[in-house]
Parts: C-alpha cells; structure tokens; sequence
C-alpha cells in the first residue's frame, strides 16, 4: 500500500515539475504549424546564435580536457603543498552563483578592471565579445572534466604507468598508451557534461555577452531576447534546440553507463 | 653484467626503512631478497630498479653510477607483485610495448617486434594467446607474460617483487621452475623480493637475508642452514620446511 | 664515493608540465576573477556596503530570494526523500524513466527551463489556464520563483539522499519492527536519523543552488521591483547602471553566504557522522 502510494506520488511530482514543462516547451514551439518552426529555427539572428553557441563550445572543449587532465592527474598522482585546496578551488564554481560568477569576469577582465584596464591601451578587448563568453564559460564548466577523471585515475594506481616507465616509456608514451585508454571513458563523459553546460549556460554569459544583437547572442541569450520582443513562439523554437540537446547528453550519459566499464573492474 | 648497490639509506616521514644496505652480484646470478613484511626488500627492489631514490647511496651496473639514471634508461626488466599487464592492450603488444617505446633509432621495425614477440610467446608456452587481452588470461599466464614483457626490452637485470604471492600453492610450484629455467636461458642476472623461505631455496643462487633495513647475511642457501649469522636469521629458517 | 640525492627526482614525469596547466588555468580561471570581487569590496567602506545593503528595494530583493529559496528547499527535502527513496527501495516499471527524468534539470540550460515554466504556468499555459479559472496566479508572482527554484535544485535533493538510503540496513527496520516500533517510530529513529547528514547536505546544496538561479527564475518571475525582483537580478541591474560597488555589495553578500552555508554543512555533517557512530 505505501509502496503504491510513494511511487505514484514521485511519477506526480516529477510528471508535474519536470515532464510537463519539458513538453509545453515542444507544444509551444510547435502551436503555429511545422512550417513556422521551420523558418523559425532558420531565422538568420537564431541561426548566428547557435553558430557562435557551438564555437564557444568548441574552443572552451580542448581548453578544458587539457586543463582537466593535468589538474586529475597532478591531484592523482603527487603529494604536494596545497593539494586539499587546489580541489577546493576547483569545485569552487559549482557554489558560485552564474551571475556573481559573470560579475567577477567583469570586475578583473573588463575595461574598468585591472587586467582588461592594463590591456586597454593596447586595443584589445576581453569582455562583451566572444573571448568573454570563452573565459566565463570555461568558469562554469571546469570542475566537470576533473571530477570525472579523478576517481577513475584514483582506482587505476599507477602501476601500470610504472610499469610502463621501467620499460622506458618517456611522458608521451605513457600518456598515449597507458593513461588515456586508462581514462577515456571518464573523458568522454566529461566532455559530454562540459559541452553540455557550455552550450546552455545563461547567467555568467548574459553578464559578459553584452548582447550584441547577431554578434554576441548566444542560443540561451537569443532565446530571452525573442521572448522579451513578444516572440515567443521563435523562442519556444530556439528552446527546443537547447531541450533536444539536453535529452542527447542523457542518453549519452545512460549509454556510457550501461556499455561503459563497470566500476572495479581490473 | 655485475651490479651492486653500496650503502642506501632512505626513510619515509622519519622512519627509516634502510640503514645502509649493500649488496654486490655477479653476472647471471640469482639473488633473492628474503624478509619479513616491512623488513625493507620491496623498498630496496624500487630503487635498484629506480621507481624511487635512497636518501643516499650509490647505485653501479658494470662499474658505472647509475644512481640517478631515470628508471626508463636502466633497462631493467621488472615483474610487479600484481603483474601490472596494460589491461587495454592485447598480450602480444603488452610483450612489445618495451621494443615499441624505444627512440627511432634503435626501434626494430614492425616485422623484427613481432618475430620477437612471438619468439618470447613460444618461450613461455603461450604462442597461442597473442591476441588474448590480460582479463582472460588466468593468473599463471599473466605471470608468464608480465616475465616475457620484462625480458623483451633485453634487461641488464631482471627485477621481480614477490613474483607468486597471487598465485595458488599448485601453480606456484610449477611457475618457479620455468621462471628459474627462462632466466639461465636468457642468461640475465635476477633480483627476486620473497617473503617465502622456500621459494628463496628452490630459485636462488645466493639469498640476501633481510632484517629491519639491513642486510643481515647474504650467501648460499646452505651456508645460511649451516651457519645462520645471527637468530633473526635462524628464526626466519625455521619458519620453511 | 657517496652520491647524495638530495632532490629526488619524481618518478612519474609531468609533474611541472601538469602543474604549470593547472596552476595557470586555476589563476586565470576561478582565483583572479574571485579576487576581482574581493578587491572591489574591500574598496567600499563598512558604510557604503550597509547603505547598499540597507535599502529598501535590496532588503525586499533578499527578503524574495530567500523566502523563496527557504521554500522550495522545503519541498525538495521532502519529495527529494520521496524519490530518492522510491528509486532505491522499489522495482517497478517505468522506474528508469523516473531515474532519468529526475536528471533533467540538471542537463537543461536554465533558461530554457524558464521560458518552460512560463509556458506552463502564464494563462496560455497547461497548468495556468486552468488555475486562472480558478483565480489564482503563479506566473509573475513569488509562487512563481518557488516553483522554478524546485525545477533546478530537485535533482540536488534526490542524489545527495539517494546513497545514503541505498547504504540503510533493511534489517534494522524489521528489527524495529519486531521490537514493536510502530510505523512513525520505524521512521523517525531507524530511518530518518541515519538519513539526517545527507538530507542536510541535499538541502543546503538546494538550497545555495536556489539562492544564485537565475535563468530559470526571471522568465517567470516578473521582475518587478520591490515584489518580485530576486537579488540576481538586482546585481545585473546595478551593473547595468554601472554601479560596480553596489553590484559586489550585493554579489558579495549572496557568495559570502553561500560559501558560510557550505563551510557549516561540512562540519555540522563531520559531527553528526561522528555522534551517530558512536550511538551504534
């Protein structure tokens, strides 16, 4: 009796909180016909969008599993000064709030801050451009690749990589052919969260953005101008691109759960 | 091909774990480190074979210091306790690893590693079992293969840190004979950290007995039967059959 | 001839090369911009920061966001409790939907979820159209802000409980059981308490999680000040004016807080782990 009453009252609750958003997103999208969808999501403002989404997430990716990978492996493997508060640190972004996060890039690396202030003269610009959506964005997505890595690297030992070294293996053999088969599944998954997260990010970004209409108009940012300019329908269109991309990160994640290794295995 | 090791001291967070161990050995000799759990071998094993470095101490092969060669340029082959076998290569590559890892210039081409390769695989018994990855090996053949990837980069020594502990009493048995028989085939002196007197007995040449960070008696096994230098030997004696 | 190594060499290479990465990410990336907002509060005078602090449209500002924060919290502990406890303890179909699902406001980009919500609740929407009928308003009113804080930090909730459960000892309970608990009783004391430091943890994380949501929460809050305005908002605002100071007043405090509230759970935890090992 309990037992039929608690699971319906979840299945309620997460129908009620989670599903059905999630869905009216689609309905709204689509309550004006396919076809304005359609020209919805290849309207040129929504399309420069998602173009400049998908390069951030490119450049922040490879700035992030290197980072990733060294902070793992540095944490992993050596005893060091300042070991605790180095992981402290690099958790230290998930507490922090996006807009706080946005304001603190603006205070150091905008025209007015030290940094972006000593680099003034110079002409070059940190904030408001597509540098500034970079740097907040590798802000909010850099405890994700560490925290992957780092357990698999704990379990792992370094056995094998000694091994590797007595048969006189040098940094980049090791790498290459103990350490990265060794984590690639973790890096993977990694990967897919960061890509994730950079592509969705809203809060950091809209501070730093500056919204430059077709210039520094993220997909999240280009979602709430539509909004605010009694578009909604476009909106709901552009949302759907961002919900479509959250479903796929979870069904790369269920997949790597399921054919990943298992936990323990030697 | 003689080595020594000449007065190593090391400590860890103040405790000292080797109070000035030395040990000379000959050409192709068979030496095992005999000792109890914490008496200091494993430690003494890792810096011969340079995975870490004594606090002070000279470490020479043929009359050269080798104290601060980078484990890498000893070429020292080295069998870990758990066999340490790469888990995402395939046996054959886990044995060519070593050939594969070496500068351009004195790298074999693809045909000489897999040749050799399979010449170190008929050598073990395991000729079939090439393509097998380390998971479905059971644990005799990992042990064969751990060897066999130790012996393809043609070590100036082979180290081996409590080779059989992993093993059942039946395997062991059998393994200690082959591993005794590959290494005068191959005519490559041999350090072995033991815990098992008996082990030590069968294999050895000479057994350096170890106690507290020291070496207390290093000769042939029936020498130490007849004449055990200090009790602590003797006990340790009375422990094997 | 005695060689003295007086620097060992690291055995594993790379450790200058990963440091140098790391080190260097970690000061461009999270240590300089926190001190960018250090540095500017440490330039406002004790005065300054009370006088931002105190007026009236900041006041209402945290008295929203907190409230708000406190109660959807709330809710997440107890239906956080529930799912954790029904994906743990019960097979059932459709289970690894459930499982999934609860994930998504944690894959969802936040202001997705808030044009989502908005969809939902405004009076075009499923929910709010039929709640219109029945006059009552959630899109654009403080209710509003509750639900979306209870869209992003559930999952918060669910997996900080949810392992704690699957570690509970079934066999205690049906001791309880059989000494003659009766059901609050098996509850409170076999289940409940063992439960305690996770639940903590889920709620202070939902609750840190809620006070900084801002995607989620300016879709369908409507924004208006001294009603519905959350301090996030407030801190864009100031920004937008170019009042900097202000802005980190505000930024300053909502971060100070947040850190506080994790420091506390952590030791709070420490030594409830400790007071519950030593009761058996």
């Amino acid at each position: 009796m309990a037992r039929i009453v608690l699971i319906s009252l979840s299945f309620l609750f997460v129908t009620l909180v989670i599903a059905v958003p999630v869905a009216a997103v689609f309905h709204r999208a689509f309550s004006e016909g396919v076809a304005t969808y359609v020209a919805n999501i290849l309207d040129e403002e929504t399309l420069l969008a998602i173009r400049l989404t998908v390069l951030t997430a490119l450049i922040v990716l490879p700035l992030n599993v290197i980072f990733g990978v060294a902070a793992a492996w540095l944490i992993a493997r050596y005893r060091f000064f300042g070991r605790r508060a180095l992981l402290i640190i690099i958790e230290a972004p998930f507490a922090i709030s996006p807009i706080v996060a946005g304001l603190c890039f603006l205070l150091v690396y905008g025209a007015y801050g030290p940094v972006g202030g000593a680099l003034a003269p110079y002409g070059m610009q940190l904030m408001f451009n597509l540098t500034g959506i970079v740097l907040v964005s590798l802000f909010v997505t850099c405890p994700f690749v560490v925290r992957e890595l780092l357990p698999v690297l704990m379990v792992t030992g370094e056995d094998e990589e000694k091994a590797a070294i007595t048969l006189g293996a040098n940094g980049w053999h090791l790498f290459r052919f103990v350490i990265l088969p060794n984590i690639s599944w973790a890096l993977v998954y990694g990967v897919v969260l960061t890509a994730a997260r950079a592509m969705g990010e809203f809060g950091a970004v809209s501070v730093v953005a500056g919204s430059i209409r077709g210039e520094t108009m993220t997909l999240p940012l280009q979602i709430e101008l539509l909004y605010n300019d009694y578009n909604a329908t476009g909106a709901f269109a552009a949302a759907t691109v961002l919900t479509a991309l959250a479903l796929l990160t979870l069904v790369l994640r269920g997949i790597l759960n399921r054919f990943g290794p298992k936990k323990g295995h030697v | 091909m003689t080595f020594e090791a000449r007065n190593i001291y090391k400590s860890f967070n103040g405790t000292e774990v080797l109070k000035g161990v030395s040990l000379a050995m000959e050409a192709g000799e068979f030496v095992a480190l005999l000792g109890a759990s914490g008496s200091g071998k494993t430690t003494l094993l890792n810096i011969i074979a340079g995975l870490q470095h004594a606090d002070q101490g000279q470490l020479t092969l043929d009359g050269q210091d080798i104290t601060r060669l980078p484990a890498g340029k000893r070429r020292f082959g080295m069998v870990f306790q758990n066999y340490a076998l790469f888990r995402h290569m395939s046996v054959a590559d886990n044995i060519a690893f070593g050939l594969r890892v070496l500068p351009r210039r004195e790298r074999p081409g693809r045909v000489e590693r897999r040749e050799k390769v399979s010449e170190l695989l008929d050598m073990i018994g395991l000729a079939d079992l090439g393509d097998r990855f380390p998971q479905q090996l059971s644990g005799g053949q990992r042990q064969r293969v751990a060897m066999a990837r130790a012996l393809a980069i043609n070590p100036q020594l082979l180290l081996m840190d409590e080779p059989f502990s992993a093993l059942d009493a039946q395997v062991r048995r059998s393994l200690r004979s082959s591993v005794r028989a590959l290494q005068q085939k191959v005519g490559v002196g041999a350090i072995m950290v033991t815990h098992d007197q008996a082990e030590a007995w069968d294999l050895a040449d000479r057994v350096a007995v170890m106690d507290q960070g020291q070496i207390v008696q290093f000769d042939t096994p029936d020498a130490l039967r007849n004449t055990p230098a200090t009790g602590a030997v003797r006990d340790l004696l009375q422990g094997a059959a | 001839m005695v060689s003295l190594t007086r620097t060992a060499p690291r055995v594993l290479p790379g450790f200058s090369l990963s440091l140098g990465v790391t080190v260097l990410f970690v000061t461009l990336i999270i240590l300089l911009p926190l001190s960018g907002l250090m540095w500017q509060l440490a330039q406002l005078s004790p005065g300054d920061y009370l006088k931002v602090m105190t007026s009236r449209r900041v006041l209402v500002a945290l008295k929203v966001t907190l409230s708000a924060a406190a109660l959807a919290t709330l809710v997440n502990a107890v239906f956080g409790l529930l799912l954790a406890w029904a994906l743990v303890r019960y097979r059932f179909a459709g289970r690894g939907l459930l499982d999934a699902l609860v994930d998504i406001p944690f894959a969802l980009p936040t202001a997705v979820a808030g044009i989502a919500l908005v969809a939902l609740y405004d009076k075009s929407g499923w929910i709010g159209g039929m709640l219109a009928d029945l006059d009552i308003k959630i899109a654009y009113t403080w209710w509003g802000i509750v639900i979306a804080m209870v869209f992003t930090s559930v999952p918060f909730a669910v997996r900080a409980i949810q392992p704690a459960i699957e570690e509970l000892d079934p066999d205690e309970e049906a001791a309880a059981l059989t000494l003659g608990a009766n059901g609050v009783q098996r509850f409170t004391r076999v289940i409940l308490r063992p439960l305690l430091p996770s639940i903590l943890t889920g709620v202070v994380l939902s609750f840190v999680r809620s006070l900084g949501e801002f995607g989620a929460v300016i879709f369908i809050a409507g924004n208006l000040p001294f009603k519905t305005e959350i301090a996030s908002l407030l801190i864009l605002i100031r920004l937008d004016e170019f009042d900097y100071p202000a802005a980190a007043a505000i930024a300053g405090t909502l971060l100070g807080l947040s850190l506080l509230l994790l420091i506390v759970v952590n030791l709070v935890q420490a030594r409830l782990y400790r007071y519950l090992r030593t009761e058996g």
